[in-house]
This record gives structure tokens, sequence and C-alpha cells, in this order.
């Protein structure tokens, strides 16, 4: 599965980290594909998501990675995929997402994460007759960061997180949309790339997660009050302890979602995420006090990508209840994480 | 023999031997019915060999990885017989003695596997619980023998066991974790009182224990004389081993016991975030469970990150238990059969989660200073 050394998996860590760095998010997309992350993808999923997404979080930096990891069941299924088995570049395909608060029913918006690069194709997946369908919708080039106010079916999103770069899509009555795959075929490769999406935003999650508990234990070590670092006092330490429990608990959901493969790992990798995600978000925000309250301070952005997030693919609290009805209505407690 | 054949095979035995596990199900109500059960669900166990896998074979064991033993528990509790209260007392006390005292361990461990007798933890002191370093019971180094006194307090089954793992102060109070002794007890020694204490489930399953002038032979000394807190962080450790894989195997049945038990309910929708945080929580627990359990089995001792395990234990357990009291609040607080002792037993229990062993707010001081780095 994966076969990677230590040292090898933190120069590629090292890699992307300046790649993310050095690239404004326009050229993101191309600079992915020339350092041929679409090929470890391929070839190692288990090593190339959890490097490149987790790094993102830690540097709170998007790209549109997040479409070809959901893309590629979806491109099987629809007969998509590129002559002579080449991986698709990371801008070539944009996946539509089922808007915040889907999962408990209350948006029927579409989005996507463009991350501020243009849209090329949209994979729109829907329900026609009873059936699922797979559509390519021709978005050519629209909703990038400059491209707002234009009349395709893309328009990019403000919001609570501008950097993150999500787009809606808007059906306009006739774009060029193309009707690739349905039944059932669609309904298992949509389950696949929704686990594949879970697990890549469960490693952007731990990433931000960490980061926010690096800001807010730096900053406990740092800040004197009382004549002492604030980290002494028991009720900081205990906060961030909190964190540091969920976060872990997170990563090894995470990893365990790559060891055992399936639906329920993703789930529980994305719902620990974002559970950690959030906490720690919150205790973090109480320690760094009046500093993390600036805009000035960086740890705003952490919080709004969290939220974002959060709430793709399903946020903890909707997965809870997802998780929960499904064990209600089976009777049965998974066997997972054996010896 | 690997885990799969074991579990395999294991079960093929149980399949076959229903009508002899059956009466472990259903437990006698009082604790001292409940021990002389269990025992005998330990004998039987033993003289079939499946308790006999994990431990070395010079010590009466047949081999192994000692991970088989965690699935020997899981199995048991899958068919719906509770954990033989000295599953938990072998794993937490017998690895520190093989470990630290094989010539002990030579001639103690065999009676101990086989159920002919049972181990106490002395720990805990009045004066020194979460600040356990402080301890003072004291033995006095008298040439051939240790002399012993002082009080020990919150020792489980201490009114069963016939030996006792305990932490004695033989420096002085200044060198703190540096002066402390382990000794291996025997309990019908002259001078060591046990008064059992009853808990607030109502059972008396643990005691303050009293020494006067105890002679202890020298040859009684587990691990180095003033390196006691080696073994003792080594038995810590060993509770979020083996002995927290059996408990979560534990928490993992009572989970079905609700989930049906909702199910029956008319309006089964009000547990429906309860279940799947639950299951959330139990499976960070296995996760973290599974992880340090494989690194005491491959020879290492766990450091502060076994920290993070207990905290995800006691959050496990007490939200499990939380969701009795909503889901069969008759049986739990109006019933008087066994079913309902159980749940009982098991809420009361839960409560103590964030209490032994470390509490949660030492747990927490030790992530915080030890893997976050934060001041003291």
């Amino acid at each position: 599965m994966s076969g990677m050394e230590a040292g090898e998996r933190e120069m590629l860590r090292a890699s992307l980290r300046r790649l993310l760095a050095g690239t404004d998010a326009v050229k993101r997309p191309a600079a992915l594909d020339e350092f041929g992350w679409p090929d470890l993808l391929a070839s190692d999923p288990a090593e190339a998501v959890p490097a490149l997404f987790e790094t993102q979080g830690e540097t709170v930096t998007a790209s549109p990675a997040f479409n070809a990891v959901m893309a590629a069941p979806l491109l099987a299924a629809g007969g998509l995929d590129a002559a002579g088995g080449a991986a698709p570049g990371v801008g070539d395909w944009t996946v539509v997402l089922p808007g915040p608060g889907s999962g408990s029913g209350r948006s029927g918006a579409v989005y996507a994460v463009a991350a501020g690069a243009p849209v090329q194709r949209c994979l729109v997946v829907g329900q026609h007759d009873g059936r699922a369908t797979l559509a390519v919708v021709d978005a050519a080039g629209s909703g990038g960061s400059a491209g707002r106010g234009g009349s395709g079916p893309v328009e990019a999103v403000e919001g609570v997180d501008p950097e993150l770069g999500l787009v809606r899509v808007v059906d306009r009555g006739s774009p060029a949309v193309r009707l690739a795959a349905q039944g059932d075929a669609v309904t298992a490769a949509w389950a696949e790339a929704v686990a594949a999406g879970r697990r890549a935003l469960a490693h952007e999650l731990c990433g931000l997660g960490r980061a926010m508990l690096a800001l807010a234990t730096d900053h406990a070590r740092a800040r004197h009050q009382f004549g002492r670092p604030i980290g002494g006092f028991q009720a900081v330490k205990h906060r961030l302890a909190e964190a540091k429990v969920a976060l872990s608990a997170a990563e090894a959901a995470a990893g365990e979602a790559w060891a055992d493969p399936g639906p329920l790992t993703a789930l529980l990798a994305k719902l620990w995420a974002g559970r950690a995600a959030r906490l720690t978000g919150k205790q973090a925000q109480q320690v760094l006090g009046g500093m993390g309250f600036t805009w000035e301070h960086p740890f705003h952005r952490h919080v709004r990508r969290a939220l974002v997030l959060d709430s793709l693919l399903g946020s903890a609290s909707e997965l809870g209840h997802e998780l929960g009805r499904t064990l209600l209505d089976s009777g049965e407690v998974p066997d997972l994480a054996r010896l | 023999m690997d885990l799969a054949t074991f579990r395999a095979e294991f079960g093929r035995w149980m399949a076959g031997h229903a009508a002899d596990l059956d009466r472990f199900r259903r437990l006698p109500t009082d604790l001292d019915g409940q021990f002389a059960v269990l025992g005998e669900l330990q004998r039987l166990l033993f003289d079939a060999g499946w308790l006999r896998w994990g431990w070395p074979e010079e010590l009466g064991g047949l081999g192994g990885s000692s991970l088989l033993r965690g699935v020997l528990s899981e199995e048991l509790a899958a068919a719906g017989c509770p954990p033989p209260f000295s599953f938990g007392m072998m794993e937490v006390l017998a690895p520190a003695v093989v470990r630290f005292a094989p010539a002990i361990a030579a001639w103690a461990l065999p009676p101990l596997l086989r159920g002919e007798e049972a181990w106490c933890q002395g720990f805990s002191e009045p004066e020194a619980g979460s600040d356990l370093a402080s301890l003072r019971l004291r033995a006095v180094d008298e040439g051939d023998t240790w002399r012993v006194n002082g009080q020990k307090v919150w020792t489980s089954w201490a009114q069963y066991a016939r030996r006792c793992i305990l932490l004695a102060r033989t420096g002085t109070a200044e060198e703190a974790h540096r002066g402390i002794t382990a000794l291996f007890v025997d309990m019908d020694s002259p001078g060591v009182t046990v008064r059992p204490l009853r808990a607030m489930s109502g059972d008396a399953e643990f005691a303050e224990l009293f020494f006067d002038d105890v002679v202890v032979p020298k040859d009684r000394v587990i691990g180095a004389v003033g390196g006691g807190w080696v073994v003792t962080m080594y038995v810590l450790s060993c509770e979020r081993g083996a002995v927290a894989w059996q408990r979560q195997a534990w928490m993992h049945r009572r989970l079905g016991d609700l989930l049906a038990a909702a199910r029956a309910n008319a309006d089964a929708s009000s547990a429906v975030a309860w279940a799947g945080d639950t299951f959330a929580n139990l499976y960070a627990l296995r996760l973290a469970s599974r992880r340090t359990f494989q690194r005491l089995d491959a020879g290492e001792i766990p450091g502060p990150d076994a920290s993070i395990d207990k905290i995800l234990m006691a959050t496990a357990e007490q939200g499990l238990f939380d969701g009795a009291v909503e889901i069969v609040p008759e049986a739990l607080l109006t019933g008087d059969d066994a079913a309902a002792r159980t749940w009982r037993t098991d809420y009361f229990y839960s409560r103590a989660a964030s209490i032994y062993g470390g509490t949660s707010e030492i747990q927490r001081n030790i992530v915080a200073e030890h893997l976050l780095g934060l001041p003291r």
C-alpha cells in the first residue's frame, strides 16, 4: 500500500510545503502536475493524500487537488479516463459537492472547491427518475478568482473563507451538459468518491488542528501573567491537553482509514477530524485570548478554514447522526480496529 | 498460534461448550459469589489451555504473543461473559513480575494462571493518591529481612488476594519517587490486616490494608531497591494494554445491548446522536488501546502517550453508561434482577473511570507537560 521510508516521506512533505508557499493559487494546479502529484495519487494514494492535505491544513493553503481525489472513481465509472491511462491533472476536473447543511437537509445548493483556479469541467452526480446520474458540465474556465459575475454555471463565493476559493455551481438552464453514466455504477462510484474525499478532508483538518494547537501552545509558553507563563496554569493546560487527545484520536482514525479502507472508516476519520479541529479551535481561541481575536493574528484564517472543511461531505455532528442511524437500524456494533 | 487461528479455534470451543459457559453469563449478585464463579471460569479456561496462551512456557503458559490474551477476553465478552476479575489482576501485575523479578515469577506465576490464587496492588495511601510518589508506607532494611509498617487504600479485591505488589518507601521522603521499592508480599504474613471498603456500587470491591511490623524476606524485591517507580510506571502502562482491551471489549458488548434496547423503545430517534458519538468514542479508544497493547507486546514501555488512552477510556465509558440511564431507565433505576444489577454496576463503575489509575486531571497534566511541552 505505502512504500515510503520515513525520510522520503519527510522530503515529500517539505517539497509540497515549498510548492504551496511558492506558487499563487492560479498556478498551483500546474505546479502540482509538474511535481508529479497526480501520478503519486494514482500509484500510492496512501502517501499522496496525507502528505498534500496535511500540509495544506498546516499551512492554511488551498489547491484544487481535492477534486482529483474525488474524481478518480467517477471518471472510471463514466468512461472518462484519459487515453493511455495517464492520470488527469489537478485542475482538469472539478467535483460538485452538496453544500453546507445538506447532510441535515437544510440546503439544496451545490458547491465545489476551486481554490482560486479556473474551473474547466465539472462532474455532477445527481438523481434522475430514481437513478443516479453522472453528468459533465463544461464550465470553460469560469469561477477563478477573476471570474466573478460571468454567465457560466460557476460563480465564485466569498463566504466565511474567501481564501479557500469555493464556487457555487448553478443551473442556468442551457450550459453544455452531457450525461456520462447512470445507475448502480454511479451510486457505487459516488460512495467511493465520498470515502476518498472524506479521507483527504480528515488529513487536512488534522493538519489545521495541529497548526492551531501549535499557535496556542507557543503562546501559552511565551505569554506571562501573574509572573509566570500562562501554560503553567492547569486551566490552560487542560484545555490544550483535551485538544491534543482529540487530535491524537483523529490522527489514528485518519491512519486507520488507509489501513482498513471502506466507507465506515472514512466516515469515522472525517467525523473525528472535524470534531478535533472544532474542539482545538475552541480551546486555542480561548488560550490565545485577545491576540487571537484580532485580524492581524493568523488564527482566524485557521478557524474559517476549519468551519468550511468540517461542513464538506458531512460535518462531525451530521456524520455522528448518520452513524447513529446506521447503528440503530442494524442493531449491530461494527467490528472495526481489530487486534 | 496466530490471532485469527486462535480466535477461530476458541470460538469453536466456546460453541461446543455453550452449556458449560452459560452460567457465566448470569453471575451471582454478591461479590463473593461472583468471585467464586469467575474463579471457576478461569480454571475451566486454564484446563482447556486457552488461558495459557500468551504467557511464557517456563511459567506454565503455552507461549505466543500476549495479544492472544486480548483475543480471549474479547471473544468471552462477545459471548456475554464478563471478564473474570482475575484477568485484570493478572494482566496488570503479572507482566511486571515477569519483567522485573523473573526468579519470583518462576514460582509465583503458575498458581496465578491456574486460578489457584489472586494478587492485589498496594499502591495508593490515604495521603498519597494522585501524588503517589509521596507515599509513606515504610520498609526498613533489617539485614536479612524488610520490616514493613504503614497503610494502603483502594486496593481492589484485597480480601481475596494471596499476594500483594506493595510500594514501600525505602529511602527518604525527600527522594520522592527515587526512594520507592516494590515488594512481593504474602497477604497471610503476620501483621497484615485487610478491612474491606464498600464502594458506592454497594460492593466491597476494594479495601484498606494495614501493615504492622510485617516481615518480608529480602528476596521479595521486584526490580531494584529504590527502583520501584519504574515498576510502578510499567504496571500502570499494563493497565492501558490488555486490561484496557478487555474493558473496551465489554463496552463494545454493552453498546450492542443498549442498541437492542433502544430499538425496542417506541422512540429510538432520541438515541441517534448518542449512538453515533458513543461508537466514535469507542472506536478511538480501540485504536489507541490496540497501539499501546501492540507496543507492550513488542517489549516497549509506553510513555506519556498512554495517558491519552486513559482519557479516551474514561470519556467512552462514562458516555456509554450515561446512555444506559436514558435507554434502560426502568431497569437501571428500579430493577432488582441480575440484568438490572449489572447495569447499575456498569454505571457506577464507569463513574470511577476518570479517577482510578491516575485521574483524568493527572493524565491531562501529563499530556500538557510531556506531549505539549507546557511548563510544570
